[in-house]
């Protein structure tokens, strides 16, 4: 089979998100082994890391979407991942984000999540998204309220109860 | 992006790409103790992530595993491709057969060709094959293809020896 599959660059005023590359091993491997990367399907250590970048892109092969690396413009470093993932056996695609140590704080997983979101309404079809987030996970809670989504249920992961918010749809432009 | 991937087919099997289908059975293949050498066994999770993760492979790369189906019954029975994961020492010739499957030359008939497709497509070769020394059934297909031992290495934590194939052009 031959699939080409696109994944985009999207621009913000401050961050670039981008296909993921191989590049990214090392800043995946020191987040998988921080406690942030517990609540986006850590820890995990090197070669951990390198299954889940080898993960990104091929999600974005069999969905058609997926996660982007995030850059700043600015400086180039890469500070986290976004995008939309839908494992198997899970309910329905899910808005996700995880920002790397040093990072947050500063409103970039807002402006991340945002362009994301835009981007997965205009062009995957799949509004309104859902997040699925570990009630423990203060600093996600806080980002999903912050852009808008509501508490919605709950529901099961892995023996984990995790809150469901839902976004809103985009407003046709 | 571009994925890639050929259908190959021999006497008894098709290797094919990847497909969300293999899910359950790759699920139940890391669920045994037969993941052993290969990692260990496998969550459900986890064999998700490495599904998908062999389709990033392919995308990476440009080379990899393929899901290997009995032409006569359609059941995928294994896994077998070439993949340079990250601290790899090089391309390596790989191979997994499922419960129920082994013992009836399928390995073999699948390694070749997926040997012998690297080495003509991929410019792969001759290749190697890192093997845990205890995992005998795997010794013994990779000397029924003409790979001899070059060295030992340590392979996470773990004595490994490293298969030299044969040039893999033989059909």
């Amino acid at each position: 089979m031959t699939l080409a599959f696109a994944i985009p660059t999207i621009e913000t005023t401050r961050l670039s998100l981008r296909a993921p590359a191989e590049s990214d091993l090392a800043s995946m491997t020191a987040f998988g082994a921080s406690p942030r990367s517990g609540f986006v399907g850590g820890p995990y250590d090197h070669w951990g890391a390198w299954r889940v970048l080898l993960a990104g892109i091929g999600h974005w092969a069999l969905r058609g979407y997926g996660y982007w690396s995030v850059d700043l413009r600015e400086t180039g470093a890469f500070i986290g991942r976004v995008g939309v993932i839908y494992p198997n056996g899970t309910p329905e695609p899910e808005l996700a984000w995880g920002l790397f140590d040093g990072f947050e704080g500063k409103g970039y997983g807002t402006e991340a999540v945002l362009a994301a979101r835009r981007y997965a309404d205009e062009n995957f079809g799949l509004a309104p998204l859902a997040s699925f987030i570990d009630p423990k996970n203060a600093a996600s809670m806080r980002l999903a309220l912050r852009v808008g989504a509501v508490l919605e249920g709950q529901m099961v992961e892995d023996g984990t109860t995790l809150h469901t918010y839902r976004h809103p749809a985009l407003v046709a432009t | 992006m571009t994925l890639n991937i050929p259908q190959l087919e021999t006497t008894r099997l098709i290797l094919r790409g990847p497909l969300e289908a293999d899910f359950q059975a790759m699920i139940a293949f890391g669920a045994s103790d037969r993941g052993k050498f290969i990692g260990g066994r496998m969550s459900q999770w986890d064999v998700w992530r490495s599904l998908l993760a062999g389709l990033g492979h392919w995308a990476l790369r440009g080379y990899g595993f393929w899901s290997v189906d009995r032409k006569d019954t359609g059941q995928m029975i294994g896994r077998v491709g070439m993949h340079l994961h990250d601290s790899w020492p090089e391309p390596e010739l790989g191979w997994v057969i499922f419960d129920g499957h082994e013992g009836q030359g399928y390995a073999h008939e699948a390694a070749l060709a997926a040997r012998s497709y690297a080495a003509r497509h991929f410019g792969l070769g001759p290749v190697i094959s890192l093997i845990d020394p205890e995992n005998t059934r795997s010794v013994a297909l990779a000397k029924r293809l003409g790979a001899a031992v070059e060295r030992r290495i340590t392979f996470f934590d773990h004595p490994c020896d490293v298969y030299r194939h044969p040039e893999g052009v033989s059909i």
